[in-house]
């Protein structure tokens, strides 16, 4: 179980998640939670650092964003750390949000479908929670 | 030479910057408390271009606040 203390004035809640490419490199990188999203989504330049090449990924994605719709490059990450809670084989957008979000990433529903989440905007707690069936095998 | 300094002092140091830290010292939730300061700049293309060059255990921030009031956020993905 991870928990952490967050700001609820804070218009999103903001996480430090822990990225592990196969190569042993690690990324930890600050990430604004967001469970109506589909996947994580993490920078270009990260993702080749932690040693993958998007640019030969089979699986692409679609993203409509403001400024149209775009295609995008979908990576497995080898490990992925939420206050302690990892994930093993993450599907992960590679994909760079606006400089001013003041976010390297987003991290969508691909890490927490693994975990119960609680949220507590009157405390200001968040709380992962792992679920028994999605465990690592 | 690198110093290490608590990821907390670097916050206050270099405010309102994007942030490339060597973590030394995590917590038991894997929360960077302790590193060096690698590079930091008020441009975020920078620091994802500096931090291609390193291997090993990296922590990438901004050490301001989110948007500031009278925005609000819409993601997508």
């Amino acid at each position: 179980m991870g928990k952490i203390k967050f700001d609820p004035e804070q218009p999103v809640i903001v996480l430090n998640v822990t990225l592990e490419g196969h190569t042993g490199i690690i990324r930890r990188i600050r990430m604004a939670l967001d469970t109506g999203a589909t996947y994580m989504m993490i920078p270009w330049e990260i993702a080749e650092a932690l040693g993958y090449e998007p640019e030969h990924s089979k699986e692409k994605v679609t993203l409509v964003t403001a400024s149209g719709i775009e295609t995008a490059p979908i990576i497995k990450v080898k490990e992925v750390n939420v206050l302690g809670e990892y994930v093993l084989d993450v599907p992960v957008v590679c994909h760079d949000l606006p400089a001013r979000s003041y976010v390297v990433g987003l991290l969508g529903a691909s890490v927490p479908r693994h975990f119960k989440i609680m949220i507590d905007y009157g405390e200001g707690d968040l709380e992962f929670i792992r679920l028994k069936e999605r465990q690592r095998s | 030479m690198l110093s290490k300094q608590a990821i907390k002092d670097i916050m206050k140091k270099y405010k309102n910057e994007w942030l490339l830290i060597k973590v030394t010292v995590v917590d038991e939730q894997g929360q960077p408390t302790e590193g060096e300061i690698i590079s930091h700049s008020k441009n975020r293309d920078e620091i994802y271009d500096a931090q291609k060059k390193f291997k090993g255990d990296l922590y990438i921030t901004y050490s301001g606040e989110m948007p500031k009031k009278g925005y609000a956020v819409a993601f997508y993905g």
